[in-house]
């Protein structure tokens, strides 16, 4: 087994985008999750601290999962509210 | 509807007033969760369920560090969200060994080529495929090329960190300290990240 054409252009892809220096580590990151997410959803601007939130989410598959997540849930309750 | 110091207070009074604040924080969860989490693999309702009762207890569990930076039905639905996504994880990838993801996740650079490319393009993919194989065998540690290669494959970093006995911050920054040698690798010999945008265009 190998990756898929798409696949090993998505890891050229993600070579390309790495940043010089790894910034937020992921606890930091989910740590800033729920404010990150409510900036978000209101489109207020970005903090300095969230800003480094958004380009961690930029190279973190696993952390951009979670936030996808979280803000659906998100959407949902203050929908049905 | 409650505002964020409702849902603080009437959590930790006793009686009633508790025991109808946690109902109504279970139906948010469940119902959150139930959104976000639709069709993905696992989430049914019993495991919603039991995420459910299990995320409610964190909350209170940890109800005096809430801080205020968010609303309080965000922040306790992302402890909700953190718990399941980790399971879903967890039960997911729990029979797969990093060897096993990391094979799944082999970089074969023929396979990254375009399947019908003018020769000149061709040329170039293969040059450039050839050194990124290349650097991915040689100039990267063992763990460095496992955690890399069973990423691809789409194992989860905290599974990776399992595997590894290590935590998913230092898994992070292994993974950025190989994609980073990868890149400054490729750079010095000459293939700069606008090359590779174009030549995979």
């Amino acid at each position: 087994m190998s990756l898929t054409p798409e696949q090993s252009r998505e890891l050229i892809k993600q070579i390309g985008a790495t940043r010089a220096e790894a910034g937020l580590a992921c606890d930091a990151c989910l740590e800033q999750l729920a404010e990150f997410v409510e900036t978000q959803l209101t489109g207020k601007p970005l903090t300095a601290v969230q800003q480094r939130v958004d380009e961690h989410l930029a190279q973190c598959v696993d952390c951009c999962e979670e936030y996808e997540a979280l803000r659906a849930a998100v959407e949902s309750i203050e929908g049905e509210d | 509807m409650r505002e964020s110091d409702d849902w603080i207070r009437e959590l930790r009074e006793d009686g009633e007033a508790q025991a109808a604040a946690i109902r109504d924080l279970r139906e948010l969860l469940i119902r959150g969760l139930r959104r976000s989490l639709s069709g993905r693999a696992g989430a049914d309702d019993g495991f919603l369920e039991d995420t459910t009762q299990e995320a409610a207890m964190r909350v209170l569990e940890k109800l005096e560090t809430f801080e205020g930076r968010s609303k309080f039905t965000t922040w306790a639905m992302a402890i909700a969200i953190r718990l399941a996504i980790s399971e879903l994880r967890r039960r997911h990838w729990k029979d797969i060994s990093l060897d096993a993801a990391a094979e799944e996740g082999t970089f074969r650079p023929e396979l990254a080529l375009d399947p019908d490319p003018s020769p000149g393009r061709r040329a170039a993919q293969q040059e450039m495929m050839a050194a990124l194989s290349r650097h991915i065998e040689e100039g990267l540690t063992e763990r460095q090329r496992q955690a890399i290669q069973a990423e691809m494959a789409g194992m989860p970093l905290e599974e990776i960190a399992r595997r590894l006995g290590s935590n998913l911050n230092a898994v992070y920054k292994l993974m950025h300290d190989a994609r980073r040698k990868l890149r400054v690798s490729m750079e010095a010999e000459g293939f700069s990240l606008e090359d590779v945008a174009t030549a995979f265009s």
